[in-house]
């Protein structure tokens, strides 16, 4: 019998977010993961094994299965929205420090460029497995992506563009950000993007999806 | 038209969506502040190529008056926009974010003194009878870049299904009727739906999201303009092979841009659809068409050739269009390498 660990793991996984939200239809009616981590702080559950064990495990399957294109974005959604269900109910814990980040990622869509349901993914699935994010929004200058660094300079940066027109903007930006803080890991991505273009630029990734990019910072912030 | 049908012409046609202004003044000596239907038909003209694109609700951002750079604006849709792009201006917000919204959403009218302009100025710029193509947005753009925005939308249709059922029920009827409007008026070969529906690695929804939100109503609308004699082209751009043949099964006969940046490979569509749906695209537009070296772009035109023109049934363009990074020589030597190599009947031992 699932404990109710595992159990909010499936509802993240699957999209339920509450017992009253019709998704997915064969569980309406029944809890989601915002009752469910209610639940399992009071039956003594850590808030901290709720997080891993419970919310960012169901995160990282539908990240997985994002990869391997198995679910679609408005499934991962769905997911990010059951885990902030969950997630609600953990906020005093982060605030008094009994739970930990396991690090902050700041992101922007680059000068010149409105696109961000890529950049809203990734804020959502590396939220989702544990990540402080700093989301500066769209037409960021290099200005702001630089001052986000002075007040965060343990942050990984990441930069996403839509547009080969904007792309060419990222490498400003990562030569601005590398010129004062040459330990800061840079991260690029969105549809005109490249490997060889983070190459060119000097940024130090280039993920293709939110799931590398969660799998990079889960391997950076272990070492 | 004749390719559309399948057919053989006399020539391999060309198709271009000319989004640059760099190429705009290079040719006619000047640029426009909104995407005007008189200069398009002299750009096509004067390039030689096929076919006029022309949008009467194909485009997203599309102006009805100048607006400064940087400013910002709301259109007829109430979708909210900052001018900081030529010609597509991405929205920064749209008018529905929830029902209560939608009950209180009105749709633009039909018929009004804007609609039909940029039509009408390239039918009477057309001096040399090119193929005009009526632009006009398919049902997941006009929910996810329109009168929604592609969050809300994802989180509608499985929290308010009906809603979007609703919503694209209006669309539907909206987007017949503006495009009979312009048949009425004569003269529009034939009708091109743009909806993007993939990514560059997969589809944006599921393939059984898309057939139970959107291959319905996109099949009625397929339907409604064949109706009027009209034939279709769909522009699709990304990944989509996993909806390709319920698009293909809706009627349409063309398909652009056949991504190839996405994995579309032209000649496996060309071989499974054949006598059905002539592909339309296929040069890398990010690559091969900016290179500096335009033998880059002559080698590509001719492996599409080679892959898919031999029996006719094939229009050449780039995967989605051309833009400002695209050096003016690159497209000249698209067009010339057609010229040389792609009148019927062709010799494929001349394209090696």
């Amino acid at each position: 019998m699932e404990n109710t660990l595992e159990r909010i793991a499936l509802c993240v996984e699957v999209g339920k977010i509450n017992a009253k939200t019709p998704y997915p239809p064969a569980m309406k009616g029944e809890d989601g993961a915002d009752e469910l981590t209610l639940k399992a702080l009071e039956q003594g559950y850590s808030p901290n094994d709720i997080l891993t064990k419970g919310l960012i495990v169901g995160m990282n399957n539908i990240g997985v299965k994002f990869k391997e294109n198995k679910v679609f974005v408005p499934q991962v959604l769905m997911s990010a929205k059951a885990m902030s269900g969950g997630m609600q109910h953990l906020k005093r814990y982060f605030n008094d420090g009994s739970v930990k980040r396991k690090g902050k990622l700041i992101i922007g869509t680059v000068k010149g460029d409105l696109h961000d349901i890529g950049k809203n993914l990734v804020c959502m699935m590396v939220e989702g497995n544990g990540y402080e994010i700093i989301d500066l929004g769209v037409d960021v200058t290099e200005e702001k992506f630089v001052d986000a660094v002075r007040e965060n300079p343990d942050a990984f940066v990441g930069m996403s563009a839509l547009l080969t027109t904007t792309m060419v903007n990222m490498e400003s930006i990562n030569t601005a950000i590398k010129a004062e803080f040459p330990q800061v890991k840079t991260f690029i991505g969105g549809a005109p993007v490249s490997s060889d273009f983070a190459q060119k630029i000097g940024a130090d990734y280039y993920t293709e999806e939110p799931q590398r990019l969660v799998e990079i910072l889960n391997q950076l912030t272990s070492n | 038209m004749t390719a559309l049908s399948g057919g053989v012409p006399d020539r391999i046609p060309i198709m271009e969506h000319l989004f640059s202004l760099k190429l705009m003044q290079e040719l006619l000596g000047y640029t426009t502040v909104l995407y005007d239907g008189k200069t398009q038909a002299k750009l096509a003209v004067k390039l030689g190529i096929d076919g006029i694109w022309t949008p009467i609700n194909g485009f997203c951002g599309i102006e009805e008056t100048p607006h400064e750079p940087n400013e910002i604006y709301k259109d007829e849709w109430g979708v909210t926009y900052q001018k900081n792009g030529w010609p597509i201006i991405a929205q920064i917000d749209t008018p529905v974010k929830c029902r209560e919204d939608w009950e209180a959403y009105t749709l633009p009218p039909v018929d009004t003194p804007y609609r039909l302009k940029i039509f009408k100025d390239v039918k009477a710029a057309n001096t040399e009878d090119l193929a005009v193509v009526l632009g006009t947005l398919g049902p997941f753009t006009m929910l996810s870049w329109y009168i929604m925005d592609f969050e809300t939308l994802a989180i509608t249709m499985y929290m308010d299904p009906e809603m979007v059922h609703e919503i694209n029920e209006a669309v539907l009827e909206w987007t017949l009727g503006v495009i009979r409007l312009a048949i009425k008026e004569g003269g529009v070969d034939c009708v091109q739906i743009s909806d993007d529906w993939g990514g560059t690695n997969a589809l944006l929804i599921s393939p059984d999201d898309f057939r139970t939100f959107f291959i319905p109503y996109f099949r009625r609308l397929v339907a409604g303009i064949k109706e009027l004699g009209v034939p279709v082209i769909m522009h699709n751009d990304g990944r989509i092979w996993d909806i390709l043949d319920d698009l293909v099964d809706c009627g349409i006969d063309g398909l652009h841009p056949v991504e190839r940046a996405a994995g579309m490979d032209l000649k496996k569509v060309k071989e499974r659809y054949k006598g059905r749906l002539t592909p339309i695209g296929n040069i890398n537009n990010k690559v091969t068409m900016a290179s500096s070296n335009p033998d880059d772009v002559r080698k590509e035109v001719l492996e599409c050739i080679r892959e898919a023109a031999a029996d006719g049934g094939y229009i050449i363009a780039t995967d989605h269009s051309i833009h400002d990074l695209i050096p003016t020589e690159n497209v000249r030597c698209l067009i010339d390498t057609i010229n040389k190599y792609g009148k019927y009947p062709i010799d494929l031992t001349f394209s090696r």
